[in-house]
């Protein structure tokens, strides 16, 4: 659900508006109660007041009345007491007859006394055994003696439960003091009073409380007289003060209470009414607000359900778009519904898309023609990782080595393949990290081993990329390097017998000079001319005489070891380089074979090999350079060719021309 | 579309709902708090009733009171039980009519709810708010009534004084044997519980030892012509006059007594040691009254308490005395039963043995009435002097 609030736009919309309209709605009904609340609360305060303040009238008039009734016993009392001389057993009896009559008609009288003018002895009682006490220390008396009096409520010395004493003078027509006439009142005959519930509701009650906290009447049935009730109103009330709180009962419930200070009684008067009761409309007002406010918030709830869903339908189909979109589909089209900001948000989205869509087959175009671009080159091309891992490689590069990226991951498993020898390896592997590091690494050649078995020849070229790729050219050089190497051979050969030509001959020659005077070997020189070849060219022509000089070439390196040279000077004159020699001898022994091998007058019918002049000439003994020792041996071999030919001569024995 | 808007919505909104819970707490606290009053420390609440308005007026005895209630209060409180408790004095005017009393012991009791009242100081005061005390079971320990009735058949109700057939009986013993009076008269106020009371014990006494009574008069509380009275005394050939009334009337009945002729001797009751109006009368010179209260040096923690007093001017006499023994008695009997419960502090009041207070050592060996010792004064140079120690009689 939570998950559905979250995704879902009119959800969101709906619920947030609910819960602002719910927390509006609590508000509106906590608001209601409240007020309504307060209005009651005046409204049940003025009640009780208007109630106890009747209740306080009434309080007053009935005690008037007594105070009338009285009047008229004075009156009697009056006439009975100024008419007789002593205290005649007769007279007492009438009168006493006379007062109980009275206090037979007043149920509230509980004692009716008679008190003597001065000292303020008991003449007279409806109490008989109270007749001959005193009560002059009882105020009654004393404001008795001066007029009408109505002495607060007191607990009874007799009783102890509260009286109320009404108190007059008895005087006679001079106005001289006679008596004074006392009446005791029962204060549980004011329940009559009390109990009149007019105004009071169901649960209202009125009370009153002596000052000593003592209930002395009460409307409620039940309620036991004398219990005493400590609540917040009998407090406030007895403290003296008059007013209205809400505060809890002597039951414990709470309610609304009006407490009156009856100064002139010494009692609290208090009315109360339970809160419920008075509070009651205060809730149903709250019930009947927050009813119509949800039943508001409802309908308009569904409004909004309404328009959230036309407002969030363009924004979902939108969405939709976009989600194709994002999966990959550029065809997709938001459709556009309205003509407002959403409409142009559909418009702006539709364009992106098409533009989207435009760049993305340009893009797919230009990729596919780089990628054949790629895959036609005939170069092989590799884009290769910091680490020398193989990201990508084209046929080119397949077709060079031989081996793809699927069989060489790396760069380093490539050297492994291509490379014999492990030096090779770790040479190519070192040059490729510094490679990868430069700005402008150079061009590199190397052979290496293909993988079906030949010698190739690769140019390497690496060039960076952004991000720390870098790319790697690899060029086929096999053919070139061929072509090459032939080139070379005719520059250093001679081209009809092969053999070195006088350069490199020079070069031969230096470089055995140069390791026997590091290692104090010997070198040989052997200077050879063949003889009578230029009669053989002349007359048997010049294939023949090519012929003799192929086959001579190779008559002679069969005379030689492998690390010896044969070279062709030009015309019929050759040239054999001896190196490593042990001694003077071993020159001696080649030359020798030279001579026999140059000696073959069966071959041909005698007109292939007819002899050779063999000069010799020895490092160190004939000389220390190339220029001495050819000439050395140069001569030496025209000594021989002047002494008939197909003879040898050794250079230290002829002098030097 | 909108990525980063959900958040803080939803925060918004918990923010908001936790307002509204906060605010509805807040309201609910308070209204809680309004429905209930602070409950009252634990203390020890005792009432003195005592007549502060009208005459005559007992400030002094509210002072002394209220100055060893605020000695106890400044040393940590009273120790009760294994506790400390304050000590709080309510004091109620009784003003002299029996209305005001009644209203004062029952407020006392039933609105300030004290554990003990000490009180009321007068036996027609005494007598009313008795039965009150005994009806509420809250003890009731009186400094100066000292009326029989006041304790008869009480449980609740304790004096300090001496009961008034002691005093009766001691003023009796002493016209007939140590004055050697044979015809003694009295006069007293016939309203007041107390002047009829001792009277006639008096007389009892009197008669009993062999004494003649001639005349026995009476007169209306608030009256203050005694010629008639006092004239027939003087015809009755009476040798002393037994006045067992309060201050107010005595110094008026001395005069008129001595200017109608009477040169006998003048007897009194307790109720004569209040007053320095009467010893500073010419006409008192050589009267006698019983007394519970001589004035002397005190030892111990009485001496502390005296000095109190002196140090804040209170005069230490027979009314100080016997209230701060009352006090003293009411706060003795909590510590003794560990308890200010008022039905615990009666039995511990009851029990109590040789409390030495300033008017002597005080047992409650028989009922409400402390088993003390009794002292005769004689009124001379206007100074009353102890003239005699009477031990007490079980």
């Amino acid at each position: 659900m939570k998950g559905f609030i979250q995704k879902s736009l009119v959800a969101r919309l709906v619920s947030t508006y609910l819960v602002f309209s719910l927390l509006g709605v609590a508000g509106m009904g906590a608001a209601s109660y409240l007020v309504g609340r307060a209005f009651l609360r005046q409204a049940a305060v003025d009640r009780l007041e208007s109630a106890s303040r009747q209740k306080e009238t009434d309080l007053a008039l009935w005690v008037e009345e007594r105070l009338q009734d009285m009047q008229f016993v004075t009156a009697t009392l009056s006439r009975e007491l100024s008419g007789r001389q002593g205290q005649g057993t007769r007279e007492t009896q009438r009168l006493l007859t006379h007062l109980r009559d009275y206090m037979a008609a007043q149920p509230a009288v509980l004692e009716v006394l008679v008190l003597a003018p001065t000292g303020g002895r008991v003449l007279l009682s409806t109490e008989v055994s109270h007749a001959g006490g005193y009560r002059a220390n009882y105020n009654f008396y004393t404001q008795g003696r001066q007029g009408p009096t109505v002495q607060s409520v007191y607990p009874s010395p007799e009783s102890l439960r509260p009286i109320l004493t009404v108190s007059m003078p008895v005087k006679n027509e001079s106005g001289e003091l006679l008596a004074v006439l006392a009446v005791h009142l029962g204060l549980e005959r004011i329940d009559q009073i009390i109990r009149s519930r007019a105004g009071l509701g169901e649960t209202g009650e009125t009370y009153l409380v002596d000052s000593s906290n003592v209930l002395v009447a009460s409307g409620r049935k039940g309620l036991a007289m004398g219990r005493q009730a400590h609540t917040e109103g009998t407090q406030r009330g007895l403290a003296g003060g008059s007013g209205h709180g809400l505060y809890l009962n002597d039951a414990g419930v709470p309610v609304v209470g009006v407490y009156r200070w009856l100064a002139s009684y010494q009692m609290a008067l208090l009315a109360e009414m339970s809160q419920a009761e008075a509070f009651a409309s205060a809730g149903r007002l709250a019930l009947v607000t927050v009813l119509a406010g949800l039943a508001v918030a409802a309908f308009l709830g569904l409004g909004v359900y309404v328009f959230s869903r036309r407002v969030a339908r363009p924004i979902l189909a939108v969405t939709r778009a976009a989600t194709a979109v994002a999966g990959g589909d550029l065809s997709a089209r938001a459709p556009v519904m309205t003509r407002d900001e959403l409409g142009n948000l559909a418009k702006a989205f539709n364009a992106m898309t098409a533009d989207l869509s435009d760049l993305y087959s340009r893009l797919e175009m230009e990729g596919r023609e780089r990628g054949a671009i790629l895959q036609s080159s005939f170069d092989g091309i590799a884009l290769v990782d910091k680490a020398g891992t193989l990201i990508y490689d084209n046929p080119g590069m397949q077709r060079l080595f031989g081996y793809s990226v699927s069989e060489v991951p790396s760069l380093a498993t490539l050297a492994d393949r291509i490379f014999a020898a492990p030096e090779d390896r770790q040479a190519f592997v070192v040059n490729l990290m510094s490679d990868m590091v430069q700005e402008n690494p150079p061009e590199r050649v190397f052979a290496f081993q293909h993988h079906d078995g030949g010698q190739s020849w690769c140019r390497m070229k690496v060039s960076r990329m952004s991000g720390g790729r870098v790319v790697i050219n690899f060029q086929d050089v096999s053919a070139l390097k061929v072509s090459e190497e032939r080139v070379r051979h005719m520059a250093l050969h001679d081209s009809l017998t092969g053999l070195p030509n006088r350069q490199l001959f020079a070069d031969r020659l230096e470089q055995a000079l140069r390791r026997a005077r590091r290692n104090n070997t010997r070198v040989g020189l052997l200077y050879v001319d063949l003889d009578r070849f230029k009669a053989l060219n002349d007359t048997l022509g010049h294939a023949h005489g090519d012929r003799v000089l192929v086959e001579t070439a190779l008559r002679l390196k069969a005379c030689v070891r492998q690390s010896d040279t044969v070279a062709r000077l030009g015309g019929d004159e050759f040239v054999l380089v001896l190196p490593d020699l042990a001694g003077l001898k071993d020159a001696q022994a080649v030359a020798e074979k030279v001579l026999e091998t140059l000696y073959d007058p069966e071959a041909a019918g005698g007109n292939m090999f007819q002899g050779a002049s063999v000069g010799l000439a020895c490092y160190p003994e004939h000389g220390e350079d190339q220029d001495s020792l050819l000439g050395r041996a140069d001569a030496a071999m025209y000594a021989a060719k002047r002494a008939g030919g197909n003879a040898l001569r050794m250079a230290g024995t002829l002098p030097t021309i | 579309m909108m990525p980063s808007g959900r958040a803080q919505p939803r925060g918004v909104l918990a923010r908001c709902l936790a307002l509204c819970g906060l605010a509805a707490l807040c309201a609910l606290t308070a209204l809680a708090a309004c429905s209930r009053g602070a409950a009252p420390d634990e203390e020890f609440r005792i009432g003195l009733l005592v007549p502060l308005s009208g005459a005559p007026s007992l400030v002094e005895a509210q002072r002394a009171a209220e100055a060893l209630v605020a000695q106890v209060n400044a040393e940590g409180g009273l120790a009760v039980g294994g506790r400390r408790l304050k000590v709080r004095l309510l004091v109620a005017d009784t003003g002299g009519q029996v209305e005001r009393v009644m209203i004062a012991a029952s407020r006392l009791i039933r609105q300030e709810r004290v554990s003990a009242l000490v009180g009321p100081y007068y036996s027609r005061e005494a007598l009313p708010v008795a039965d009150v005390a005994e009806q509420s079971q809250v003890p009731l320990v009186s400094p100066t009534a000292s009326s029989p009735q006041v304790t008869q058949g009480r449980h609740y109700v304790f004096r300090v004084c001496l009961v008034d057939t002691v005093q009766g009986r001691v003023m009796a013993r002493y016209a007939f044997e140590a004055l050697g009076l044979r015809r003694a008269a009295v006069l007293y106020d016939e309203a007041d519980a107390y002047s009829g009371g001792l009277a006639r014990l008096f007389c009892d006494g009197f008669s009993l030892l062999g004494g003649q009574v001639p005349t026995r008069e009476t007169y209306p509380t608030g009256a203050s012509d005694f010629r008639a009275q006092l004239a027939r005394i003087r015809a009755s050939g009476a040798q002393a006059l037994f006045l067992p009334n309060f201050t107010g009337d005595v110094p008026r009945q001395m005069a008129q007594a001595r200017a109608a002729g009477f040169a006998g001797v003048f007897l009194g009751g307790d109720s004569w040691s209040e007053s320095e109006a009467i010893f500073g009368l010419p006409q008192a010179e050589g009267a006698f009254f019983s007394s519970n209260f001589v004035s002397k040096a005190f030892a111990g923690q009485r001496a502390q308490d005296a000095e109190l007093l002196k140090r804040q001017g209170i005069p230490l006499d027979s009314v100080t005395a016997q209230t701060l023994d009352a006090l003293g008695v009411v706060l003795a009997a909590a510590q003794a039963a560990g308890s200010v419960d008022p039905v615990s502090l009666c039995a511990g009041i009851a029990s109590l043995r040789g409390y030495e207070g300033f008017t002597g050592r005080l047992s409650f060996e028989r009922g409400g009435d402390a088993l003390r010792s009794a002292h005769v004064l004689v009124i001379e140079a206007g100074q009353a002097r102890s003239r005699k120690e009477l031990e007490p009689t079980p």
